[in-house]
């Protein structure tokens, strides 16, 4: 089985190193844990992530040995990645995506591991979560994973072009669109009859939009091109910037990306199907209502 | 005149001053609002028509029309942040410092206005590849106010 990440980028991304930050753009960034806000240093954590269980803060994934995470094996980085699970066997909360992760190749993986080691290290102590979990943190993300978490790795799909797959592989396990546009459920696990279509609970109070490709309430009258530029500028079709957590992750992250990988994943959101979802807070819709009050 | 036809004169006259010098004075701070989405739609209205004639979508014969009506947009878009239009006016994404940082609107806005200037000119030449060009350019000018001036959704 030929696994997504293998074919073709071998040769555009020769080093591990390169490998490695391919990786790393792919993911927005790993925004999560730089502290924008307040100047914080590239990964050095200490970001504070609001969700509806409370306030957790990024962590510090330098190579620093003693803050950050210079003492982790290859092993401790493909668990904790692909499994949510640290060094000492604490289970991470969701908030960590590592449930989109855990489809990342190994070779990805230790490549991604590489590139983060060849970063600064800062010393910087990781600042303790602000939360309200049932059952307390440590038992309440492990029965969380118990009942919600099947990792699998990720599948081609051979009936599709490798471009598709590259795109597949790029959007679900790396870029991890969904984690952001896909709807969840109370129990926080992403709802799988709504891939992609939108919420207006998003990250950091953040709407996400519905980017299936439906015409009226998703993004399909945008051309491919159009997606793929998009994820390269921050710039949508009318010219318009789309600021605020999608600005930073393609700021950050997706701009770097080759215009292939850019046209992959392009592709393969606008192959997906077209969910009527109208994703819009209530200012929008009152908005809405008063603009067009001639029609 | 009579005394009382001189007053209503005056009267008159003062009513034009103060109407003239402050030309939206009387506006709804909230019509002005919903007018400046009419403008800014329109802006975007046209780079996304523009967008399709220029990556061959359509086949209209609009370029110049396209990009003079982006330059028309970009002077209305001018005067329509007059004071008292911000966030405590109504439902805007305005943000406050518009009227407290008047500089650096001031320039940002010229940008969008030169830039837009330029377009139009480029798509009078006919020279496409000049619009696609001057079409960056103007986006990032929108990108500059938006990221100073406007609220995140």
């Amino acid at each position: 089985m030929i696994l997504g990440s293998s074919f073709a980028y071998a040769a555009e991304t020769p080093t591990l190193l390169e490998r490695g930050k391919r990786i790393f753009d792919a993911s927005g960034g790993c925004g999560c844990h730089t502290d924008y806000a307040n100047n914080g240093k590239p990964m050095a954590g200490g970001r504070g992530i609001k969700t509806p269980f409370g306030t957790f803060y990024g962590t510090n994934i330098t190579p620093d040995p003693e803050t950050g995470i210079g003492q982790w094996s290859d092993n401790d980085f493909i668990r904790a990645m692909t499994q949510g699970v640290g060094p000492d066997g604490q289970t991470y909360a969701p908030v960590f995506p590592y449930t989109s992760f855990s489809k990342i190749t190994k070779d990805d993986l230790l490549a991604l591991k590489a590139y983060l080691f060849s970063l600064p290290a800062v010393r910087q102590e990781n600042q303790s979560h602000d939360l309200f979990i049932p059952f307390g943190e440590r038992l309440g993300f492990s029965l969380w994973q118990m009942l919600f978490f099947n990792p699998q790795p990720f599948q081609n799909d051979p009936s599709q072009s490798d471009l598709w797959n590259r795109g597949a592989y790029l959007s679900e396990a790396v870029a991890h669109c969904g984690e952001c546009h896909t709807p969840r459920g109370l129990t926080g696990t992403l709802n799988e009859g709504m891939v992609y279509a939108g919420s207006v609970d998003g990250p950091e109070g953040e709407l996400a939009p519905n980017i299936t490709p439906d015409e009226e309430t998703g993004i399909g009258e945008w051309a491919l091109s159009d997606l793929a530029d998009f994820l390269k500028t921050g710039f949508k079709p009318n010219g318009d910037d789309v600021q605020g957590l999608m600005g930073e992750v393609i700021e950050s992250g997706y701009a770097h990306l080759s215009d292939e990988d850019l046209e992959a994943m392009a592709t393969y959101v606008m192959s997906l199907p077209p969910i009527v979802n109208q994703v819009s807070s209530e200012a929008d819709m009152d908005e809405e209502e008063e603009i067009n009050e001639y029609e | 005149m009579t005394l009382i036809k001189k007053s209503k004169f005056i009267l008159l006259m003062i009513s034009f001053l103060m109407a003239s010098s402050s030309l939206y004075a009387e506006d709804d701070p909230k019509k002005i609002i919903l007018y400046r989405k009419n403008v800014m739609g329109a802006v975007g209205d046209h780079m996304t028509g523009l967008g399709r004639i220029l990556k061959g979508e359509v086949s209209y014969k609009h370029v110049a029309m396209q990009t003079q009506a982006l330059h028309l947009s970009a002077q209305m878009a001018g005067d329509v942040f007059p004071p008292g239009t911000g966030p405590d006016a109504g439902k805007t994404r305005a943000l406050d410092n518009i009227w407290t940082e008047t500089d650096k609107f001031a320039k940002v806005l010229k940008d969008f206005q030169d830039a837009a200037a330029k377009l139009a000119e480029a798509g009078a030449s006919g020279d496409m590849a000049a619009v696609g060009a001057q079409m960056k350019t103007l986006g990032s000018t929108c990108g500059s106010c938006h990221k100073a001036f406007r609220q995140k959704r």
